[in-house]
């Protein structure tokens, strides 16, 4: 017997993987509108 | 009672308390009834002239651990102090060495609920965050980006969760198993003792 937490994390994984789908999608199956267009420089945010 | 009789109930009391001349007290008393018989006694008067074979062992008893004690304890502490200092690079090595293997047993075994706990803190307060925050990423950069990180959020989430699960019943698990571990350790080192003392 499947205990409720465990019940509760396969839906949730379930349910991310069918947004991820879904988001997936509607970009056209293509992984480059996910892909970083930003300007973001990363030793202005790890500027120790 | 007849000699022989009361000889071996001699021998037997005498090996029941350990005494440690058993040898020389049978020895004695056997003369001694020989010698009363030769000067005319019988058995019987001799034997009901005699302490019982429980009496003379009570008797011996006492002293003998007395002595014992005495005598052996200040000689065994001086001889253990000799070897223990003596192989102290020996025995110390191969203790710290014990002890390290001990500690890195535990460390080992508790790795696993360490990991996991590790792993359902980062799913699930990672996981929340980035839930939160997809809302605002939908309104910045499209509901498309925000929908994949949704996603993801919630992948994260359900592995931080399924992780929190594993980590608990091992971590349940295995507290009765270290639990079980030291006594048995513990148990161990004291028989050792034991043999030693």
């Amino acid at each position: 017997m499947l205990k409720n937490w465990l019940k509760i994390s396969l839906c949730m994984i379930l349910v991310g993987i069918i947004l991820m789908t879904v988001s997936f999608g509607m970009a056209g199956f293509k992984s480059q509108p996910f892909q970083y267009r930003g300007t973001h420089e990363w030793s202005r945010t790890f500027n120790f | 009672m007849t000699k022989n009789q009361f000889i071996k109930q001699l021998a037997a009391e005498l090996t029941r308390y350990g005494i440690s001349d058993a040898a020389n007290t049978i020895d004695y008393y056997d003369e001694l009834i020989d010698d009363r018989l030769e000067a005319g006694e019988t058995e019987a008067e001799i034997i009901a002239s005699l302490a019982t074979p429980a009496q003379i062992v009570a008797q011996l008893a006492i002293p003998d651990k007395q002595v014992r004690q005495k005598k052996m304890a200040p000689m065994l502490i001086i001889l253990i102090s000799f070897l223990l200092v003596l192989g102290a690079p020996l025995w110390g090595t191969l203790l710290l060495t014990a002890i390290i293997i001990v500690v890195l047993g535990y460390f080992l075994i508790w790795l696993g609920p360490f990991l996991g706990t590790i792993f359902a803190a980062a799913g699930i307060l990672g996981g929340s965050v980035s839930l939160i925050l997809s809302f605002f990423v939908g309104l910045q950069e499209g509901w498309m980006i925000a929908i994949m990180q949704l996603g993801i959020s919630f992948v994260m989430v359900g592995v931080g969760l399924i992780c929190a699960g594993a980590t608990w019943y091992m971590t349940k698990y295995l507290i009765r198993f270290s639990v079980g571990i030291t006594r048995w350790l513990v148990g161990m080192f004291r028989s050792r003792l034991k043999v030693v003392a």
